[in-house]
Formats: structure tokens, C-alpha cells, sequence
């Protein structure tokens, strides 16, 4: 069974705070409660983010790992929610994989960009085959921005923690990115 | 595209559950069992196995690891090269080497580097055009100036470069250069030339400024000397005339690179849609859009059976209150005038008259493409009318036996300009011009139609 697009792990309600003080003291079963209620989140945000991948599994496992590692320092009634504290580190380890994987491959020649055409939309087996390759061509930072604003429901102060910039700065990626999925996905003649 | 179409195509993008078993594995990595103790036997155990290997190690029969790296020096740089060689690398010089014990082996793909090896195993340096191997001296190579492959250039491994010449320069001992013509070698003082497809070139003597051994690399490295201002000075004939040829054949490389990453740019800029404008396009834009067979269209909101809204765009565009009533207004006498439009080309097309009662513009139109032509007709319609917003092909006479499929996407292709005639009625053409230009476009919808019948 596949989780939907805006899911709703975002309206859903955060761990309890008891089982989050005892993931605070690092007690085994209130870590693994933890990791269960977010784990799909987690993983919808790095497969959208990096696509399918068998670094996604790495990059879920090393979020949670700095979530046990921080949980000590998260406020429970600061700004942030858990989820969206989770879902930030998250964004920030899977920004830091594609800055490597951009480090790595600055040498190769660039995928050519994807521009849609009705006639190539039709030629793909579905919308979602369109849309994950649409995402997927987003440049960073417009991809984190989408897919927080879009998959997770975040509010633009929660992307702009997330990706370290100004309300403004995420509106505007936000914007951007949905103007060129608009672009790549087309009029929608077909 | 609306936005709340865009919303619904994104909905479709579904993403797989969590692996099973993924909280087992975040927990094992998060708690992981704690190692055996050591008894007191297993720690002097430990200890002999530590002491037999360090004895090992002093002999060199101990199986190290090879140590490998890379440089690709920025100033006059000096490496260390395992515990036998000091390489002292000039301002532009690759070098990668791996060193596994006392033997050594390094690719010195481009530039001058000094080197001061100890005597003891193999110690090689491999060049592009050859081999230089040594057992314990001092001596310089220069991989002079270089032809990059266009291929190599955007990025692939310094070793598969094409060399020019290699200079090598002995200050002390001996060394040998080879290569597949043949082999020489070259005492202290001397020097040897290796050219593309030649066999080294006989030792000649160096002149005495090259020929006289630095101290160390670090007195080396004090030097304030250029290799290229150095070199040039007082470089013998067929030195120079290597030098000629190969920085010759690097001004062509040059040459045809710089023609490529034109065109690579050229690509990339119509391959990225966001880098690019809808409007205003410029006629060399429209050139270009039009040899790739790109149509790029931007539209008001008016593909839907209800006219759109001005929504969240009235924000980025700025509007007023009265500005925004009548961007409205212009929507909806455009969708009207759509709707009319295709509705009348659709009943010609299919004959189907409740259908065009109760179709979407955009229905009407994909419905009109496929019973009324192909899929291949549609995109020679949409090059062609690239072409004629370039001037690179006369438009159709008014009076033209058009395709209804033709009209139909000829009549949606007008849509963007005739919305900003529309408003250039109501706000004047200046206003109108400047909200299309905004942000470089009507933001409700954008389309790209890309591709030739060739793609």
C-alpha cells in the first residue's frame, strides 16, 4: 500500500508527552514508539526528495539516529512540533546527500532538464510517473521547499526553520517551484 | 494549469511504506550490543599480534594497505609520497599516486613537478607519453601545455588526458623514461624530451641553471621562478618546437570548446524552463525556441468549463482593487470568446453538438486533435506557428483551407496575447504589457510543446 500525497501525517497528532520524555532519557521503547510513528513521513519526504533509492533507508536511519542523539535539546513547547523537528533534520541530511552527490558528479555531463510535452505526458504510463519525474528535476532548494509545503503540510515559518532562510525566501521557492512543475507538466492538453 | 490542478496532479504522486522491519534496524544501529570483554589472555594475545606486526613493518614484510591521492595543485605545492618521495608540484600540475609499501607509482598527467626519491623499491612516475623510473634521485618532469579531448574537458580523470611533451630533467643519480617506442637513460645533468608517438629523445645535457640540483624540495619550493618563464628561456629546439606544437593544437582544442559549451549552453537554457522567458521574448529567443521546435505559451486561466479566478496572482501582480476587477473581467470575456471558438470547430470536427454544450475548452480541444487529426499533425502545427512568431515562416493567408484541428490550435495559441489586448483595452497597453512581463509571463498557466518529428 503506497502513502498518499498530502497524507495525513501532518495533522496527525504528535507523540505523547510522556513517551517523549522517556525517548529523551533514551529509553529503548519510547525511541521505537517514536521511530514507528514517524518513520513514514520520514520516508516520504527523502523518497520525494531523492527519489527511489536504496539511500533513502540509509538516510531515514541516520535521521532517526540524530533524533535520539538531539531529542535532549528539542523544546517540547517551542515553535517547532516533533514532526516538523524530525522532518527538518530529515530535509537537512538529505539536502547535505545531494550536495555530495552534486560534488561527486560535477564532472558529468548534466541529465538534460526535463521539458514535458503533452505528447510525451500521454507517452508516460501515469500522472505520478510525470509528477515524481517533474519533482525529482526540481532544482535545490525549490525541491525541500515543495515537498514540506506540498507533502507535509508545513507553514512557510516551519520551511523557512527547516532550510535555514527567511519566510520570504520560502514563500518564493515554494512559488517558483510550483511554477515550474507548471511549466514541465504542461498545459495538460493531452 | 490552475493551481488547484496543479495540486491534483501532485496528489498523484505516491510514495511506498516504510521497508519492514526498518524500527528493528534503526534500534540495533541505535543500541547495538555491547562487545565481549576481554579476558586477561585475549589482551596478551593482542599484544604479541601487535608486537609480531610491528616487527614485520620494520622488516617490510608486513602487508600494508596502499595509500592513494590526488593533487591537482592550486600554488607550488609539496606532497609527501609515502616514506621515500617529496614531490614539490608546481601551480597546475595533476598528479595521483598510490603508494603500497615502499613502492610507488604516480600519474603525472599535466605540469612540472620536482621530485626527491630515496633510494629503495620501484618508484615510478607515469606521464602521458611515457614512463619515468628511478631508484633514488632527484628530478624534474614537466607535462608541457596539453590537448583536452572535448569529451575530457567537461570533467573526466586527469590521467586520460592527451599529452603535448613531457620534459624530464635529471638532477642527481639516474633515471630510466620509456615508453612503448623505446627506452634512454638519462644521468644527472642530462635531460630527455618525450614526444606523441616518438620514442624518447636522446639525453642532451640540460642547461646549467635546470641541471643544478636544489638543495630539497623546501629550498626548491623558495625558488621564485615560473616553470613556464623559466622553461621557455631556456628551452633547446626541439623542446620549443614541442611546446609550439602542442599549445598550438590546445589554441584549436580551445577553439572547438568554446563552440561546444555555446551550444551545450544554448540546450541548456531551452532545457530549462524556469532560466527562461515566456515574455517578453526577444527575436533571438524566439529563434531559438523555434530550432528547437519549442512553442512556449503563456494564458489566463481559461481552460476550464468555468472561467478561472484571478486568485493568489492578483497579490504577485500587484493589482488593485479596480485593476483586479478588470483582469477578471478579461478572463472571463476570454474564456467566453474560447469557448465559442472551439465549440463551433468542434461541431465541425465531430458533428457532436450536445458534447460541445458541455465540454471543458480543453476537452474540446484534445478531443478535436484526436478525431481530427494526429498526434504528428499537432506538433508540425505548433513548429509552424514557432516558426512564424520568428519570422521564419510566412503564417497562413486569412483565407487558407485550414484543418479544424489546425484552427482549433492555432485559435489556442492566440489566447496569452489576445488576453493582453484585452486588458491593454481596459488598463492601456503599457499596464497590460508590464503585468504580462512581471513575472516574465502570465503566471495561471505556461506550456512548453517541445519536440520535431526527428525526436
Amino acid at each position: 500500500m503506497a502513502a498518499r500525497a498530502r497524507s495525513p501525517d501532518g495533522a496527525r497528532e504528535e507523540v505523547d508527552d510522556l513517551t517523549l520524555e522517556r525517548a529523551r532519557r533514551g529509553e529503548p521503547e519510547a525511541q521505537r514508539a517514536l521511530v514507528e510513528r514517524y518513520q513514514r513521513p520520514v520516508f516520504a519526504l527523502l523518497h520525494r526528495y531523492r527519489g527511489p533509492s536504496a539511500e533513502v533507508e540509509d538516510l531515514a536511519q541516520e535521521t532517526f539516529l540524530r533524533v535520539f542523539r538531539e531529542l535532549p535539546s528539542f523544546r517540547p513547547r517551542g515553535r517547532a512540533r516533533l514532526s516538523t523537528w524530525i522532518l527538518t533534520i530529515a530535509t537537512r541530511l538529505a539536502i547535505d546527500a545531494q550536495r555530495r552527490a552534486d560534488v561527486r558528479s560535477r564532472h558529468e555531463p548534466d541529465p538534460p532538464a526535463a521539458v514535458v510535452s503533452p505528447e510525451r505526458l500521454v507517452e508516460r504510463k501515469s500522472a505520478a510517473a510525470a509528477v515524481a519525474a517533474a519533482v525529482s528535476d526540481l532544482p535545490e532548494p525549490f525541491r525541500a521547499a515543495l515537498v514540506l509545503r506540498v507533502y507535509h503540510d508545513r507553514s512557510y515559518r516551519e520551511i523557512a526553520d527547516a532550510m535555514e532562510c527567511d519566510v520570504g525566501t520560502a514563500k518564493s521557492r515554494v512559488s517558483r517551484a510550483r511554477r515550474r512543475l507548471r511549466e514541465a507538466l504542461g498545459e495538460g492538453m493531452a | 494549469m490552475t493551481e488547484d490542478e496543479l495540486d491534483q496532479i501532485l496528489e498523484t504522486y505516491e510514495v511506498p511504506e516504510p521497508p519492514a522491519g526498518f524500527a528493528d534496524r534503526v534500534m540495533a544501529a541505535a543500541h547495538p550490543r555491547p562487545a565481549r570483554r576481554w579476558s586477561a589472555t585475549s589482551w596478551g594475545v593482542l599484544a604479541a599480534a601487535a608486537v609480531l606486526a610491528l616487527a614485520l613493518a620494520l622488516v617490510g614484510l608486513w602487508p600494508t594497505r596502499p595509500v592513494t591521492g590526488a593533487l591537482h595543485a592550486r600554488r607550488r605545492t609539496e606532497v609527501t609520497l609515502g616514506a621515500r618521495g617529496v614531490a614539490v608540484a608546481e601551480n597546475g600540475a595533476r598528479l595521483r599516486w598510490t603508494v603500497d609499501g615502499t613502492r610507488a607509482e604516480i600519474e603525472q598527467s599535466e605540469g612540472d613537478v620536482f621530485y626527491r626519491v630515496s633510494p629503495g623499491q620501484p618508484f615510478v612516475v607515469r606521464t602521458p607519453e611515457g614512463d619515468v623510473r628511478v631508484r633514488g634521485t632527484c628530478f624534474r618532469v614537466e607535462v608541457l601545455e596539453m590537448n583536452v579531448s572535448p569529451q575530457l574537458f567537461a570533467g573526466a580523470a586527469a590521467g586520460a588526458l592527451v599529452a603535448g611533451a613531457v620534459v624530464v630533467s635529471v638532477y642527481e643519480g639516474e633515471v630510466a623514461v620509456q615508453n612503448e617506442h623505446g627506452e634512454v637513460s638519462v644521468e644527472a645533468g642530462e635531460r630527455s624530451v618525450i614526444e606523441p608517438s616518438r620514442a624518447p629523445s636522446e639525453p642532451s645535457d640540460a642547461p646549467a641553471s635546470l641541471a643544478r640540483r636544489p638543495r630539497d624540495p623546501q629550498t626548491e619550493a623558495a625558488r621564485d621562478e615560473t616553470p613556464a618563464t623559466r622553461g621557455i628561456d631556456e628551452m633547446d629546439a626541439p623542446a620549443l618546437r614541442a611546446r609550439l606544437r602542442s599549445v598550438a593544437a590546445r589554441s584549436r582544442e580551445r577553439a572547438h570548446e568554446v563552440e561546444r559549451l555555446r551550444g551545450l549552453l544554448d540546450d541548456a537554457e531551452l532545457a530549462d524552463p524556469g532560466r527562461s522567458r515566456f515574455f517578453p521574448a526577444s527575436p533571438a529567443d524566439l529563434r531559438r525556441w523555434a530550432d528547437a521546435c519549442q512553442l512556449r505559451l503563456d494564458q489566463p486561466p481559461v481552460m476550464g468549463i468555468e472561467p478561472g479566478r484571478v486568485g493568489e496572482h492578483a497579490e504577485t501582480l500587484e493589482l488593485d482593487p479596480a485593476e483586479a476587477r478588470a483582469v477578471q473581467d478579461a478572463i472571463e470575456r476570454a474564456h467566453s470568446s474560447l469557448t465559442e471558438d472551439l465549440r463551433a470547430l468542434y461541431v465541425e470536427a465531430t458533428g457532436d453538438v450536445d458534447g460541445a454544450a458541455a465540454l471543458s475548452p480543453r476537452a474540446m480541444l484534445a478531443e478535436i486533435r484526436d478525431k481530427a487529426g494526429t498526434a504528428e499533425q499537432h506538433r508540425n502545427v505548433m513548429h509552424r506557428i514557432a516558426r512564424e512568431r520568428a519570422g521564419l515562416e510566412r503564417p497562413p493567408p486569412a483565407d487558407a483551407e485550414l484543418s479544424p484541428s489546425e484552427r482549433a490550435v492555432r485559435r489556442y495559441a492566440r489566447v496569452g496575447d489576445e488576453f493582453q489586448e484585452r486588458l491593454a483595452r481596459a488598463l492601456g497597453p503599457e499596464r497590460a504589457r508590464e503585468l504580462r512581463a512581471r513575472d516574465e509571463g502570465w503566471p495561471w498557466a505556461r506550456s512548453i510543446f517541445a519536440g520535431c518529428d526527428d525526436d
